[in-house]
């Protein structure tokens, strides 16, 4: 990346009337390994290095992205030209003006070039099949990432980081499953033995599933599906979404939207955040923002132009044009899991979902289907699990009915939760179940 | 075009390091596109990517290699340091043995009768801003509007050390759209995909200032006098656009032979049905479902696979059986069969490439979609829908309409507000009575694979008329 040169880029574009103008560059070296049936069915190596570049003249928004080896003046006259046929964006209100202050952070781990990720993942399958697993499936990764981003406005900053990822299904029979992920900084925090254990735990339980009546129900979700909903909460906090049609938040800032038990921050900041970085794509250092505190609605995700138009500040979540959450954070309560079972007179344990769909964004109205264990409680006490169900929700009515939070947090990524989520279990009362019906 | 030398150099010296097969997919492509949000241009983009994928077998196991960086000294590194990881497995490699196929050597592109990056991105804009213009009559009451129009050109050669050599060049435009309509405190949604492989003149063909004016005003009409929804048995025709999801969820994706042997089993899921199941009854024998990568322009086009096999058509389901799954050289290997039915598809070329859907519709009938509503005393007509999921094995699954009718003595009377179905498969198919002739193809993208692939396809057929079923709100 060192001889990628930007500030030229900047100062070529500045020239032909660019007046803001981001450089961003990324070199990104991955390794996955893909598991099926207790085999490694895929190992993969990936590394890219891409040049992004934002450039608003006169209101008029190009980006241009390409590999890190094209003649710049070429690029310069390229962005000038495609802005002469295009229209201003009349929202447009500019880009974070540094320089500014960065905090320490330090979430590169060595041992990720050296390590042998094979063990890993055997240790995961082995371990899964000595706790009863018949089959285990998943996908290990680990990436080093560098990033370089320099602005019109005073900011020249850089930084590198790993990341490492477990994900790891197994099957006791055909159907009775069990899945869970391990996700952090450090390849030391990955933990296939734990890992394994508690998704073979979930599908040794899930066996010999019955019918559940459709109905209503409190529900304990576990950290995964209950990152599944707030991921798409996250989502729906960014003004852009709010501005597209896309959340149920519109004018509901300063109102309530949750129970009085629910905190949830954007938080770029944390250490072991998969995602967590030192600055948004402006440059501007990233920060912990409250989104909902206690059950009211504080604040839209922003970049600087659209924290202008709103008459607020940014909050750090550049992206350029759409503002996107870093790492959604649910504050932990103080119940674990099974004291908030204890506290179900007739309800569900969740384990998993998937397949989370919008009838309508702006209203919040979705449903989503279970996935791996589910599991009837009554009277406080794991009953007996069941099957084929689906969960028909509204977001703010889903919030709102939050009960209780629990004190199990942990960091989400799955393969549909692409943006992690910190948060526990959560006890949610009332939801919906529903189901095809046996036949007319 | 990135040097073929590139393609020798990677071959050889991955058959040096022990691979038996070598397969490189050489990609270079050109995107642009931009976001009209309520009338107000967000942004353009211009996009140049190009690089190898390389996938190989060493002692039958599978190892694959992306980059953007070609030189050779890197590419050398990035061999050995992948042949480390693979052979570092050991025996928790699969064993994984591929079909014997053709080594076709081609070359073919998708013609452009208005070649996309000839044109001033201006155009473009100017003919999304006249589909906005429309949108903005102040009756069709939408909240807000969005409009994202992407195209792209990709030239992408692949060879492989069997003597495969196929460079197929393919442009592509498409137009997605979310409709937010609020009349009162009441609010209702549409988004929806327009897509082809070909040049700007599909833009035209879509036809999308009146297509989307009309849809505004279904929605609008749907809030103000939509009535509610009767729940209970009763027969349900459903519109192309409805069949279409249906036979892409329900039909599609458990036929991916690669899902059936569990190798998206923590990611898209597995499939209720299995190998075993060949020429089982899944459906009324009416049901015929294709899929077919063969049909010119259409979103899921293609001559040839990711790994040279040729495009057909595949027929899922025959005469209501169960008839045959989609296959890469792989997973055909596995189930004993000779040959690949050319299945196999990456994204881009730092992706693998795995099963994959193309064009997959319900086959015709004889009658007319209005024939087919006459049959009908009282039921509900579906013409197209928002929300819908199924569950990981696609047994269970869930659509709920958009724009909706009720049927009354073999007419359209009264719109309805978010009718919804809730079906097995089998009972899906099964209930399949009657199926009209109008058959349309509808653009979408289907999400598969880790890291996620969304992938160009169609989904659609005629409308048909499922007998007696459960209607919910």
């Amino acid at each position: 990346m060192d001889e990628f040169k930007s500030e030229y880029l900047i100062s070529e574009l500045k020239r032909k009337g660019a007046d803001d103008v981001i450089v961003s560059l990324d070199k990104v070296y991955t390794t996955q390994i893909k598991f099926v049936n207790n085999k490694i069915c895929n190992s993969i190596i990936e590394e890219e290095t891409r040049a992004t570049v934002f450039a608003a003249i006169e209101k008029k928004i190009v980006f241009m992205s390409f590999k890190g080896n094209h003649d710049l003046n070429k690029i310069a006259n390229k962005i000038a030209e495609m802005s002469k046929y295009i229209q201003p964006n009349k929202e447009y209100g500019g880009i974070a003006k540094g320089p500014f202050k960065y905090r320490e952070h330090t979430c590169f781990d060595e041992n990720i070039n050296t390590s042998n990720f094979a063990d890993i993942v055997e240790r995961g399958i082995n371990t899964a099949l000595k706790s009863g697993a018949k089959r285990a499936s998943g996908t290990f990764r680990a990436e080093v990432y560098e990033n370089q981003t320099i602005t019109s406005n005073n900011v020249n900053i850089s930084e590198k980081g790993t990341k490492a990822y477990l994900s790891l299904r197994v099957f006791v029979d055909q159907y009775a499953s069990g899945h869970d992920v391990s996700v952090s900084r450090k390849l030391s925090q990955i933990n296939p033995e734990e890992t394994a254990k508690n998704a073979v735990k979930i599908a040794i339980a899930a066996q010999k599933p019955k019918e559940l009546n459709c109905g209503r129900y409190d529900v304990v979700f576990s950290s995964l599906p209950a990152a599944d909903i707030l991921d798409q909460v996250g989502m729906a906090s960014s003004c852009y979404s709010v501005d597209a049609g896309l959340s149920c938040f519109k004018d509901k800032i300063n109102k309530r939207v949750a129970s009085e038990k629910v905190n949830l921050y954007d938080d770029g900041t944390i250490k072991t955040g998969i995602d967590a970085t030192l600055y948004d794509a402006e440059g501007m250092p990233t920060q912990r923002t409250p989104i909902i505190e206690e059950g009211i609605l504080k604040t839209y995700l922003h970049n600087t132009s659209t924290a202008k138009r709103y008459n607020t500040t940014t909050t750090a979540n550049a992206g350029l044009i759409e503002p996107l959450p870093t790492t959604i954070v649910l504050k932990e309560g103080n119940l674990s899991q099974d004291e908030m079972i204890k506290r179900i007179e007739k309800g569900l344990l969740v384990t998993n979902v998937w397949y989370t769909r919008f009838q309508n964004y702006n209203t919040g109205d979705f449903s989503t289907i279970p996935r791996d264990g589910i599991f009837y409680v009554e009277n406080g006490k794991i009953k007996y699990p069941v099957k084929e169900i689906r969960i028909k929700a509204n977001i703010i009515d889903f919030l709102s009915n939050i009960a209780e939070v629990g004190n199990d947090t942990k960091q989400i990524l799955s393969w549909s939760v692409e943006s992690p989520v910190f948060c526990p279990s959560i006890l949610v009362k009332n939801i919906e179940v529903t189901k095809p019906d046996i036949i007319c | 075009m990135i040097d073929e030398d590139i393609i020798d150099f990677v071959i050889k010296r991955l058959e040096l390091q022990g691979a038996s097969y070598v397969e490189a997919r050489l990609e270079e492509t050109t995107k642009s596109g931009f976001i009209l949000k309520n009338g107000n241009l967000d942004g353009t983009f211009f996009e140049e990517m190009s690089g190898i994928g390389v996938r190989y077998l060493i002692d039958n196991a599978l190892g694959f290699i992306a980059t953007n960086n070609l030189d050779k000294t890197n590419l050398n590194e990035k061999i050995k340091k992948s042949v480390n990881t693979v052979k570092s497995a050991g025996k928790l490699n699969e064993k994984i043995n591929l079909t014997s196929e053709k080594a076709v050597k081609k070359e073919y592109s998708v013609d452009e009768k208005i070649k996309l990056f000839d044109m001033d991105l201006s155009e473009k804009i100017k003919g999304v801003n006249e589909i906005d213009k429309e949108l903005r009559d102040p009756n069709l009451s939408l909240k807000e509007r969005y409009l994202s129009y992407h195209d792209a050109k990709t030239t992408e050669h692949l060879i492989t050390n069997e003597g495969v050599n196929i460079k197929a060049t393919v442009p592509r435009l498409n137009l997605f759209y979310i409709l937010s309509t609020q009349c009162g405190h009441k609010s209702t949604q549409r988004m929806w995909d327009y897509g082809n492989t070909g040049g700007f003149e599909f833009f035209e063909k879509w036809n999308l200032s009146e297509v989307l004016k009309n849809e505004a005003g279904k929605l609008r009409d749907s809030l103000d006098y939509g009535k509610e929804t009767p729940v209970g048995c009763m027969d349900v025709i459903v519109a192309p656009e409805v069949t279409g999801i249906m036979v892409h969820e329900s039909a599609g994706h458990p036929y991916e032979a690669d899902r059936i042997f569990g190798r998206e089993a923590a990611q898209a899921g597995e499939s209720f049905i299995n190998e075993k199941m060949i020429g089982q009854e899944i459906g009324n024998e009416i049901v015929n479902v294709v899929d077919d990568s063969t049909i010119p322009n259409t979103n899921g086009f293609f001559l040839y696979d990711n790994e040279g096999v040729e495009s057909q058509r595949k027929y899922l389901i025959k005469s209501g059986k169960i008839n045959e799954f989609l296959h890469n050289r792989a997973t055909a290997s596995e189930m004993g069969l000779e040959k690949s039915n050319g299945s196999s598809r990456a994204t881009q070329y730092d992706l693998e490439t795995i099963v994959r859907m193309s064009n997959t519709f319900l086959l015709p009938g004889d009658c007319s979609e209005e024939e087919l509503i006459e049959e009908v005393k009282k039921g509900i007509y579906l013409k197209n829908f928002m929300e819908w999921n199924i569950d990981d094995k696609r047994l269970n699954q869930r659509y709920v309409g958009a724009e909706a009718y009720l049927i009354e003595d073999g007419k359209l009377t009264s719109q309805i507000v978010n009718p919804s179905i809730e079906i097995t498969t089998p009972q899906l198919w099964k209930s399949v009575e009657n199926i009209a002739n109008n058959t349309e193809l509808h653009s979408g993208t289907c999400g598969k694979g880790e890291p996620m692939q969304g992938i160009p396809v169609t989904f659609g057929g005629p409308s048909m008329k499922l007998k007696n079923i459960s209607v919910k709100r």
